[in-house]
């Protein structure tokens, strides 16, 4: 098992390296003019020569590649042009609001999900059953980006149920930086005021992407279960006599939890992504609406930024899965 | 004497196909006691008809400006409203099944190929190729997905043909993949030996041995691909990376009609509402697929 | 006087109904057996066998349903009894079953030793002390070496052989009436195989449990068995003791199956001629007519019922219903000369 630890650790530092390498690349395609947007278009030909030298855009292409990968290592990724600020401060902003949002969206996902998934599958092709994965199908078709205007549609402008925008009301100050999540430091702080409204602000976006996870985990808790309920051991718990809730909790649900557990995984991956589309239309302030708002704006270093950290935890959470299905399995061996 | 050996040619016929036909009723059967799948093939066949026949089903041009009427509600004249720029919103969906179904075709077209290709090379010749080509994907299969296509798109700059690119090269490792786990379980199969005892090529132990085999798996897994690829193009199209006006888009349609969401609603919603209905269709079927190709839940003799 | 059956089986169908139409599994089955035998169900794959077992403990999968019939057990009909009363009072508690997979019988994220103290925790009340102390005593029972290891190992880690005593030792820990055993050997190696059994045979004597195994191996059956019961195609077509079936055959299919035992080398290999009929569109009649040597017209219309041949021997086939006619018209005939002598009981 140790010899699978260490191989799936190297391939997550070559992956990385990777995506590194591909992000700079890529985004050495992107037609931008970062010394035009810093000194407009009429400047003096000296300055502009002196501003490339700053920005190291003179330097042929490995020796920038060098010096991106050594501003790497201390988080440094340049100035955006957009902001006006280090990306790396602009990303401690906004990386916490944005992890903030994936884990309630998670936890109702995973809650409602697993519900869902574990009924229909107790009561496969009855009305419960059917419905469910009606539901759960339109879920999963929804695009966040529709399904977020809709939220607002209703839920704002028509029921007054959510607020406008941000992480928190004008007439709030943000608790005191220990995680940068606000829910969090605010319990922690005891302000609890603060802490409501955090919730308040996390609603919208929290519920849509939710709502479309749980329909994957719903989808996967049932088709595991609907597996699982199939084998001769549950047959043979049945034989026991047991109960049928200690038949579906203790005996089937324990062993399709092993697939479950990797879809939750993966929904933390789609989490990132489906930010992306929320918090734009929420106007949600995160990593999501940053790294679209660097995209639209050819913000390079924003860019690069905001994609190698989204591309990091993602790949940081497939690892994460690896290794608990392997850790998790008994009957594993690597 | 002609009518008698046709019907032995028949019956020899029907023996020798016997499981291939009996494959094929049980299907029908198990398509037809589904009645989700069908509401999944109807859609996907509106969707179809749609896009052929859209100038002959659509009442207006979809590009064809009104500015005397704009942001009309519904109405008999417009069924679905007019957009802010007086175009007639339910032409504009039906043509927009054509764009859809278009990037959808382009991209699996570019992708099953390749991947099958990859695939089967890195499963089958293993070593130094089989790593390679699957570090590379493991890389692209870092990023997720919209995030890669997004940055891609931005790179290439956004247009209909680029979208197509970006989302093509963001999905080609997942099949990739798929053809070499199968390449990989069935090279080991005695059969694959007995061939090359026998002197078979490489080349044609591959196209007509492996291949086939691998080919149902990878059309599941593009079915059940389908209603990603049109919901990742609506996000491009929606952030402005992808297809760009006046090209009836449906993500394009919602974005520029979000400014109008609150007196308007119908401008954002109904184009919206097509894509959740396009996605919804193609994932329904390729549920449906999905479990009538797996062996477990079809039964056979009790 | 009759012996009072301990579970009697009358007239039971049940079919399936999957794509290709309605498979009529049993075809209206009766079953004797009485309390302490060892009673041996056998048959071809496909027969039944297993879906009786099954129906016993009203564990018939879907898509099958049992369509009518009674399951007596105890003289109760089970068939009648709720979901609930069942799995109270007979499932782990009156009637268990050990199956043909044993690995693929234990949950294989719980222990070997947890699972056989869940049977004793729910069904016969202990505590988790003393659960796991009978654990240990019956994992010795059932001849397992190093008891206390192999309850903390998981199913996964152990052999055939001793998966099959874990099951049997789950099954019996909580001292069963009657203990069904669907071809628990069948997957197992040979050598392995009569160990089993012998197991077997030993724990009935010492928890006078009775015994339904079924198997398609006769030689297992003529091994263990006190009684047997031949089925063919979801028909029982004959009962007796395990001599008169071997030695004394009357129904075509019992005598077809003892020829195919292979025993003299230079002998070629006798097979009953045709193929095991399709469940959907079975024969007509007896279903065992179109393989049948002695086959006569009626045999295509009717079904035959169980009929009594000697002593604990019934068959059914049309074969018998002569001679079984005739010595019923001679027991009639005894009577009735004796009430024509004035008497009008029988003594």
């Amino acid at each position: 098992m140790l010899k699978y630890l260490i191989k799936r650790l190297i391939l997550f530092v070559i992956v990385i390296f990777g995506v590194v390498t591909v992000t700079f690349f890529l985004s050495h395609v992107i037609p931008s003019d970062p010394v035009g947007a810093i000194l407009g278009d009429n400047a003096p030909q000296e300055l502009v020569v002196k501003m490339e030298k700053e920005l190291g855009l003179d330097l042929p292409l490995g020796q920038q590649y060098t010096r991106y990968l050594k501003g790497l290592i201390n988080w440094n990724f340049g100035i955006s042009l957009r902001t006006q600020k280090q990306v790396s401060e602009d990303l401690r902003v906004y990386f916490p609001a944005t992890i903030e949002l994936s884990f309630l969206a998670l936890f109702i996902a995973i809650i409602f999900g697993i519900a869902i998934g574990i009924i229909s599958a107790v009561k496969r092709n009855q009305w419960q059953d059917n419905v469910s994965r009606v539901f759960s199908l339109v879920g999963i078709s929804m695009p966040a980006f529709w399904l977020s205007l809709l939220f607002i549609l209703i839920l704002y402008y028509h029921l007054g149920l959510i607020p406008a925008g941000g992480r928190l009301s004008p007439s709030i100050s943000p608790p005191p930086h220990i995680s940068g999540l606000y829910m969090l430091d605010s319990l922690i702080a005891g302000q609890f005021r603060t802490f409501w409204d955090a919730l308040y602000h996390l609603l919208g976006p929290a519920l849509v992407l939710g709502w479309i996870q749980m329909a994957y985990i719903g989808r996967v808790t049932r088709s595991s279960m609907l597996e699982v309920l199939n084998e001769e051991y549950i047959r043979t718990a049945r034989v026991k006599g047991l109960k049928e809730k200690v038949v579906i909790f203790k005996h089937a649900f324990r062993n399709a939890s092993i697939p479950i557990l990797t879809m939750i995984g993966i929904a933390f991956g789609y989490m990132l992504e489906g930010a992306v589309l929320t918090e734009t239309v929420f106007g949600y302030p995160g990593l999501g609406r940053y790294a679209v708002n660097s995209f639209l704006s050819l913000d390079l270093n924003a860019v690069i930024g905001s994609v190698t950290l989204i591309a990091i935890c993602y790949a940081l959470s497939n690892l994460i899965v690896d290794l608990l299905y392997a850790v998790l399995d008994p009957r594993i061996k690597y | 004497m002609a009518k008698e050996n046709l019907q032995n040619w028949t019956v020899s016929w029907r023996k020798r196909h016997f499981s291939e036909i009996s494959n094929f009723k049980e299907t029908v059967y198990l398509i037809k006691k589904s009645p989700l799948t069908m509401v999944g093939l109807a859609i996907i066949l509106i969707l179809i008809i749609m896009a052929i026949f859209a100038s002959y089903i659509a009442p207006y041009d979809p590009l064809t400006m009104n500015l005397d009427n704009r942001l009309a509600p519904l109405s008999r004249v417009h069924l679905l409203g007019t957009d802010e720029l007086g175009r007639d919103i339910l032409s504009r969906i039906i043509y927009g099944a054509g764009v859809a179904l278009k990037i959808v075709l382009i991209v699996l077209a570019i992708d099953l190929p390749l991947g099958i290709l990859l695939g089967l090379t890195a499963g089958y010749f293993g070593g130094w190729v089989d790593e390679i080509i699957m570090r590379i994907a493991d890389i692209f299969m870092a990023f997720p997905r919209l995030i890669l296509a997004m940055a891609i798109g931005t790179a290439l700059g956004p247009s209909l043909r680029n979208t197509v690119i970006a989302i093509a090269l963001t999905m080609w490792p997942v099949y990739a993949r798929l053809a070499r786990g199968e390449t990989l379980s069935i090279k080991e199969r005695t059969f694959i030996e007995a061939e090359r005892a026998l002197g078979t090529s490489n080349f044609k132990i591959l196209v007509f041995n492996i291949l086939p085999m691998c080919i149902s798996t990878l059309i599941v897994r593009a079915t059940l691909d389908m209603g990603n690829i049109i919901r990742i193009a609506a996000g491009m199209s929606f952030l402005g990376l992808g297809t760009q006006p006046p090209t009836p888009d449906w993500g394009l349609m919602v974005s520029t009609g979000r400014n109008f969401l609150v007196n308007q609603w119908w401008v954002p919603t109904f184009p919206g509402f097509a894509i959740l209905l396009a996605v919804f269709g193609f994932n329904l079927l390729g549920d449906g697929i999905r479990d009538i190709s797996d062996p477990h839940l079809r039964r056979g003799r009790q | 006087m009759a012996k009072e059956a301990l579970l009697e089986i009358k007239d039971l169908r049940v079919n399936f109904y999957t794509y290709r139409g309605i498979v009529k599994a049993l075809n209206g089955v009766n079953l004797k057996i009485y309390e302490g035998e060892f009673f041996g169900l056998v048959g071809e794959t496909g027969c039944g066998k297993s879906v009786t077992a099954s129906a016993v403990l009203n564990l018939v999968q879907n898509p099958g349903k049992i369509e009518e019939g009674e399951i007596l057990f105890k003289q109760k009909n089970l068939l009648k009894m709720s979901e609930k009363e069942i799995r109270e009072k007979i499932r782990g508690k009156e009637i268990t079953m050990i199956m043909q997979y044993p690995i693929a019988a234990l949950n294989p994220v719980i222990n070997n030793g947890d699972q056989i103290a869940e049977a004793l925790i729910a069904n016969k009340n202990m505590n988790e002390s003393e659960a796991r102390k009978r654990t240990i005593e019956l994992l010795r029972e059932v001849n397992i070496p190093e008891p206390e290891k192999i309850a903390r190992q998981f199913p996964h880690q152990l052999s055939g052989g001793m998966a099959q005593r874990v099951m049997i030792a789950m099954m019996i820990s909580t001292e069963p009436s009657l203990l069904i055993a669907d071809e628990p050997t069948t997957a197992l190696d040979v050598s392995i195989q009569s160990q089993v059994l012998n197991l077997l045979k030993d724990l009935i004597s010492k928890h006078r449990t009775t015994v339904l195994l079924i198997t398609h191996d006769l030689s297992v059956v003529a091994e263990t068995c006190d009684r047997v019961g031949v089925m063919y195609a979801g028909d029982m077509v004959e009962v007796g003791t395990v001599d008169q079936i071997i030695n004394n055959p009357q129904h075509p299919y019992t005598k077809g199956l003892i020829k195919a035992i292979p025993s003299d080398r230079s002998k070629e290999l006798v097979e009953i001629r045709g193929s095991v009929p399709d469940l959907v569109n079975p024969p007509s009649g007896c279903r065992f007519h179109p393989r049948c040597d002695y086959a006569k017209p009626i045999c295509k219309k009717e079904k035959p019922q169980l009929l009594q041949i000697e002593n604990d021997h019934m068959t059914s086939c049309f074969l018998y219903e002569e001679s079984h006619n005739k010595r019923l018209k001679e027991e009639y005939a005894e009577e009735y000369k004796g009430g024509e002598n004035g008497r009008t009981d029988s003594a």
